[in-house]
């Protein structure tokens, strides 16, 4: 849960501003370290939830993941269109070939979650989360990473959540990691985060 | 050529094997072709990176061999410096989901390789073989672990 009070609110309404959630997802493509949500400004990181604020927001979300393929160019501002998914939540472990357009599943047996690229070109792929924002259901991008034709991405997304404000008026937006982002340990309990006005900055509560 | 005899056609080059890995990584491709010199001292025909029949002719198969038993499509995953540990069996399913994307050969078979030297890797290998379900066979030899899935 989020709270924001009214001048909280004034202040990121008039700065045309959304608040922004991201997660932090360990991914690697062929054993090529890539963490996200760094300080490293040369990475983009997928603005996963973006919405106008009220003063209380409630957000939920599943724990299963879809995997999807995009032809979106990965640079900053741009909205990730899932070109192609997965029809079914990923298994873990499983290797997730793309092939002909789509994803097919092959069992196996691991701790990420993996997607392997058998066509032609590059394309980018990524993890995809069912969410509620306020009770409205939004099904939107975590993580993107490019792959090139044979190589495959290994994905681990984790409880990290940062939470900050945002010129993204998208979920799915590919922006710069946050300055000045709350990041915050979600296990199973939840947490509730407040809002400073003075700093414009998201501290936890509980 | 059945598993058993391809493992141990390999495991009967592992003072070189075991030499190469001492140079460091990128070791993937001189194994690569060792297997290829491997299989044909053993009496076989074989050759390396391969062409995937189309649709997929994108790809490109490690090795493929052949005796007069059958054919045998071969993807070779090695423990290197940036699958080091239990990491290759990252590679090796990867490798294994690749290729089933490769026409089954009849008479023949569809082999993954896994050679690793780390205790993890090792361990990790040994792990995945115990489970029937993979279908594959372990066995540890003069300090090398060699994985041999079918799929």
């Amino acid at each position: 849960m989020i709270q924001i009070d009214s001048a909280g609110l004034s202040d990121i309404y008039d700065a045309g501003q959304t608040v922004t959630l991201a997660r932090q997802v360990n991914q690697v493509v062929d054993a090529v370290a890539s963490p996200r949500v760094s300080a490293d400004a040369s990475q983009l990181i997928v603005a996963w939830l973006a919405f106008e604020p009220l003063e209380t927001n409630t957000i939920d979300w599943s724990e299963q993941y879809y995997c999807f393929a995009t032809t979106t160019s990965l640079t900053m501002d741009e909205v990730l269109e899932m070109n192609s998914q997965s029809a079914a939540p990923m298994q873990l472990g499983s290797v997730y070939t793309f092939d002909q357009g789509q994803f097919a599943a092959y069992p196996s047996s691991g701790s990420d979650y993996v997607i392997y690229n058998a066509m032609a070109g590059e394309y980018g792929f990524g993890l995809a989360q069912q969410a509620t924002v306020n009770d409205a259901q939004v099904f939107t991008p975590i993580c993107v990473e490019p792959v090139l034709t044979d190589e495959a991405a290994y994905f681990t997304p984790t409880d990290q959540i940062s939470i900050f404000l945002s010129s993204a008026s998208n979920s799915g937006t590919l922006i710069p990691p946050p300055i000045n982002a709350l990041t915050i340990d979600v296990g199973s309990n939840g947490a509730v985060v407040g809002f400073n006005d003075q700093t414009n900055s998201f501290f936890q509560l509980s | 050529m059945n598993n058993v005899q391809f493992q141990n056609l390999i495991f009967a080059d592992s003072a070189r094997i075991v030499q190469a890995i001492t140079t460091g990584a990128a070791w993937e491709i001189w194994m690569q072709v060792e297997m290829v010199l491997i299989l044909r001292a053993g009496g076989l025909q074989a050759a390396r990176e391969v062409s995937y029949p189309p649709p997929n002719a994108n790809l490109s198969l490690d090795i493929i061999s052949q005796d007069n038993a059958g054919r045998y499509a071969i993807e070779l995953k090695v423990e290197s410096a940036n699958n080091a540990g239990a990491g290759i069996m990252n590679g090796i399913n990867t490798d294994r989901a690749k290729i089933a994307l490769y026409p089954q050969p009849n008479p023949g078979a569809r082999w993954v390789v896994g050679i690793g030297y780390s205790v993890a890797a090792v361990q990790a290998m040994q792990a995945f073989a115990q489970n029937v379900n993979n279908n594959a066979i372990y066995a540890y030899q003069n300090n090398l672990g060699i994985l041999v899935a079918t799929v």
